[in-house]
């Protein structure tokens, strides 16, 4: 397993080096017999045109002359046996050796063909040529054939030879080679191994990232992936942590408020103010519902922030008007003049439908809670530039501008808004999503100065 | 001197006759095997154109060196040899184990003709390059082709001492040399015509020359016996075109032969011996060769069989390497090769004969 990277790339390139070999060898050992067949053919060559030369029509009668040079030229620096023959225009043998092989295809004139056959029993390298006489007695075809064939030993011996050769250095390297990949294989992964050696070692706890200094270059990006990949894994993990210490915080608040509520309850003997005591209590645990409600709301923007996976595209401006239709019920119980301007569809952006009515709805909901009975309430939907841009607008105390960067803190309130019902989510909530649209979020006074003004701009689908 | 150099062989062969199981130093360690394979088979079949009388002693001490390996030689002419083993091997029946035979052309068609076994002989390195063929065909003897004279009619002075000379002389007095050249009748004999042509090859004025010799109507023989007989008798003047170890035998006991070695090319030829492919006896036959290449069967082949040594480690005169003193590079040596086939060529051999005979033979 240590080795495993190593042995990979080994069986990946050796066995085709290995391939490669037998390849060559072959290719090699062709070479070789036709260097050794182009070397010796020579002899062949001069032999035959030599006899080709010394033959010659006197009387009408074919002549043949063998010049001594014709056999000769084989004893030098050759250990061959030789064989010729001499066949005239009627096929007949005019001299030399009977039944010799013949090419099948010999040219017509003063060109020598060469090739393997055997001859009594015995491997032979043959050579024919045509010759033309010109007879003036002669009757069309006046053409003799030259055949002479040596044994071919020597030339199978010098290609053995210069094969062997070959195939020895060809091994010498492969060998060579082979000792290199496994050196450059132990150098190359060495970092690699470090680096999974260094990851496994760590303790569970540690987030913090790689080093990525000494690796090589085509690690990197790994390692940067990895790097980025933990930074992330670890800023969820610390939002986990204080989220669930501050629930648990927020959670105990309630709680006290419901046990003062009940003990009080129980010393009550006067059913009515019992009754009321019972009704505190419902209310309480309305608040602590709304709280948890929005705890889970937040922990789902949180967890999909950044990854997001269901986002299709929708109408913004529409996405607005619906979720204020919806609130316009409670705007009039609280007799809230809730008011919508702007466009009426046309603000396409690309996003997770619930998670956008959530941000919506939350900030109009704030707007109106916070708002004073006989108030008012404005939500206006704009396109600016490439921005869908939505205001909502209130007439309530508005948020002092040291305060406003704080109220996107979880479970952060307003000192002087406590005694409304809130859990202080609300405004984190709107940030986690809107950070999730690649939006932004901002906090303004209302006009002249009074109330609120919250501005969220989300990047619009770009036209096509 | 003669007495005292064969009392010195037999007295190596007494000594060495006693090791004789033992291999050559410098033999292959195997050899022993070969010897011990030999021994098994018992004999050796040798077909030789060579005379029994020069071939008694090699065989005697063949025999003394490998006991228990027995030569069965039979002499005949060359062409019956040759014969001989073209239809043996057709019958498929026993046939000879070594062939050896002076007319060289022949043997080197039955080597190319597939006919021998291919053998390196461990001696192959002590002989000259031209004299083994594909480790198949081994020349064995160097024996120079001479010119002799009756010493008696031809003064010294008048002797030719080359074939430029010879040719002169023909010129200058067809009168005195009218039916008194003698030669081989190229016809009937297998060496003459071989070395004839060996000259037509080698000389340039080769054809000026048979102009000469057909000027003086000469005499030609089917056998050397014949001309040395004649010329001793002063029948005939001159013979051309002799083998020299005969020549040399000859003129030991007839002391009225004069021999010359030609200054300007003397051809010298070879013994080839091969071993057959089909040998029932190859391990007999392997050390037959061996040994008549080796140094001790040089030895005998020089001054017993007196055919000539063809190693130049053999002293002596009648050797590779006494000649090379006397001659240099006068010493034209057929060479062991395909190139004798050339005259073998059916058309080649009669288109030569043909021109030989308007040219040189005899006329009326």
């Amino acid at each position: 397993m240590r080795s495993s990277l190593r042995r990979r790339v080994a069986v990946w390139l050796l066995p085709p080096l290995v391939l490669l070999l037998g390849v060559n060898a072959v290719l090699s050992y062709r070479g070789a017999l036709e260097a050794a067949n182009q070397a010796y053919d020579r002899s062949l060559w001069a032999s035959i045109k030599s006899i080709g030369e010394s033959s010659f029509v006197r009387n009408g009668v074919v002549v043949v002359d063998m010049p001594h040079s014709a056999l000769e030229i084989f004893a030098e620096g050759g250990q061959e046996r030789v064989f010729y023959a001499v066949i005239g225009p009627d096929g007949a043998l005019l001299t030399g050796y009977p039944d010799m092989p013949v090419p099948p295809v010999v040219p017509a004139d003063g060109v020598v063909k060469t090739m393997d056959a055997t001859y009594k029993g015995d491997a032979v390298r043959t050579g024919a040529m045509r010759k033309r006489l010109y007879d003036p007695a002669g009757k069309g075809d006046d053409s003799i054939l030259v055949l002479v064939a040596e044994t071919t030993e020597t030339r199978t011996e010098l290609a053995r030879n210069l094969f062997f050769d070959s195939l020895r250095r060809q091994l010498a390297l492969i060998a060579l080679g082979a000792v290199l990949v496994l050196v450059a294989l132990g150098t190359a992964f060495r970092p690699l191994l470090r680096l999974r050696d260094t990851i496994r070692n760590r303790s569970e706890e540690d987030l913090t990232p790689v080093a990525s200094e000494d690796v090589p270059s085509e690690i990197r990006p790994l390692i940067d992936a990895i790097n980025h990949h933990m930074g992330r894994l670890s800023a969820m993990l610390d939002a986990r942590k204080r989220f669930l210490a501050d629930a648990a915080h927020q959670l105990r608040t309630p709680l006290t408020v419901l046990g003062t509520q009940a003990e009080y309850g129980l010393r009550q003997d006067d059913p009515a103010e019992m009754r009321r005591t019972l009704k505190g209590i419902v209310r309480s645990i309305g608040s602590a519902r709304r709280l948890t409600n929005q705890m889970l709301s937040l922990s789902r923007a949180e967890a999909v922030n950044g990854l997001i996976r269901e986002r299709s595209r929708l109408d913004f401006a529409d996405l607005v008007r619906e979720v204020a239709l919806e609130l316009s019920q409670l705007a009039l119980r609280r007799q809230i003049d809730l008011a919508y301007e702007g466009l009426r569809g046309g603000l396409m952006v690309e996003g997770n439908d619930a998670m956008l009515r959530e941000m919506v709805a939350n900030l109009i909901d704030n707007a109106i809670r916070y708002t004073p009975a006989g108030g008012q309430v404005t939500v206006i939907v704009a396109r600016e530039s490439a921005e869908a841009v939505t205001v909502i607008r209130d007439s309530g105390p508005g948020i002092a501008p040291d305060e406003r960067g704080k109220v996107f803190q979880r479970f952060y309130r307003s000192l002087d808004q406590s005694e409304t019902e809130g859990s202080g989510l609300g405004l984190a909530i709107v940030r986690e999503i809107c950070l999730a649209h690649a939006g932004r979020v901002s906090l303004d006074a209302g006009p002249a100065g009074r109330g609120l003004a919250v501005t969220v701009r989300l990047p619009l689908v770009k036209a096509l | 001197m003669k007495s005292m150099r064969l009392a010195l062989a037999l007295c190596a062969s007494a000594s060495l006759s006693v090791a004789h199981a033992q291999a050559p130093a410098d033999y292959p360690a195997d050899y022993a095997a070969v010897i011990a394979a030999a021994r098994q088979e018992g004999k050796v079949r040798i077909y030789a154109a060579t005379d029994t009388a020069a071939a008694s002693p090699l065989i005697k001490d063949f025999e003394a060196l490998y006991p228990g390996v027995k030569v069965e030689y039979s002499d005949m002419n060359t062409t019956e040899l040759y014969n001989r083993v073209i239809s043996e091997k057709a019958a498929g029946g026993t046939s000879g184990d070594v062939f050896w035979s002076s007319s060289m052309d022949l043997q080197i068609k039955l080597v190319n003709d597939g006919f021998a076994l291919t053998y390196k002989s461990p001696e192959v390195a002590k002989l000259p390059e031209w004299a083994v063929w594909r480790n198949e065909g081994y020349g064995t003897t160097y024996e120079p082709i001479v010119f002799i004279y009756n010493k008696r009619l031809l003064k010294p002075e008048e002797v030719p001492q080359s074939h430029a000379e010879l040719a002169k002389m023909l010129a200058a007095n067809p009168e005195r040399f009218k039916g008194k050249l003698t030669s081989y009748d190229i016809e009937k004999s297998g060496v003459g015509f071989l070395l004839i042509t060996q000259d037509a090859k080698l000389n340039p004025a080769f054809w000026d020359l048979a102009k000469a010799i057909g000027a003086a109507s000469p005499r030609f023989q089917s056998s050397s016996g014949t001309m040395m007989e004649r010329i001793g008798s002063g029948e005939n003047l001159l013979g051309f075109n002799i083998i020299g170890s005969y020549a040399l035998l000859r003129a030991k006991k007839d002391p009225g032969i004069g021999i010359v070695m030609p200054k300007d090319y003397t051809l010298v030829m070879s013994r080839i011996m091969f071993i057959a492919k089909t040998a029932q006896n190859s391990n007999a036959a392997k050390l037959w060769l061996d040994y008549i290449l080796s140094k001790r069967g040089q030895t005998i082949i020089a001054n017993q069989s007196e055919l000539g040594s063809i190693r130049a480690d053999v002293e002596g005169d009648l050797t590779a390497h006494g000649l090379a003193k006397a001659l240099g590079s006068a010493l034209k040596p057929i060479q062991v090769g395909p190139g004798l086939l050339t005259y073998l060529d059916q058309a080649k051999r009669l288109e030569f004969i043909k021109q030989w005979q308007q040219t040189a033979a005899l006329r009326k």
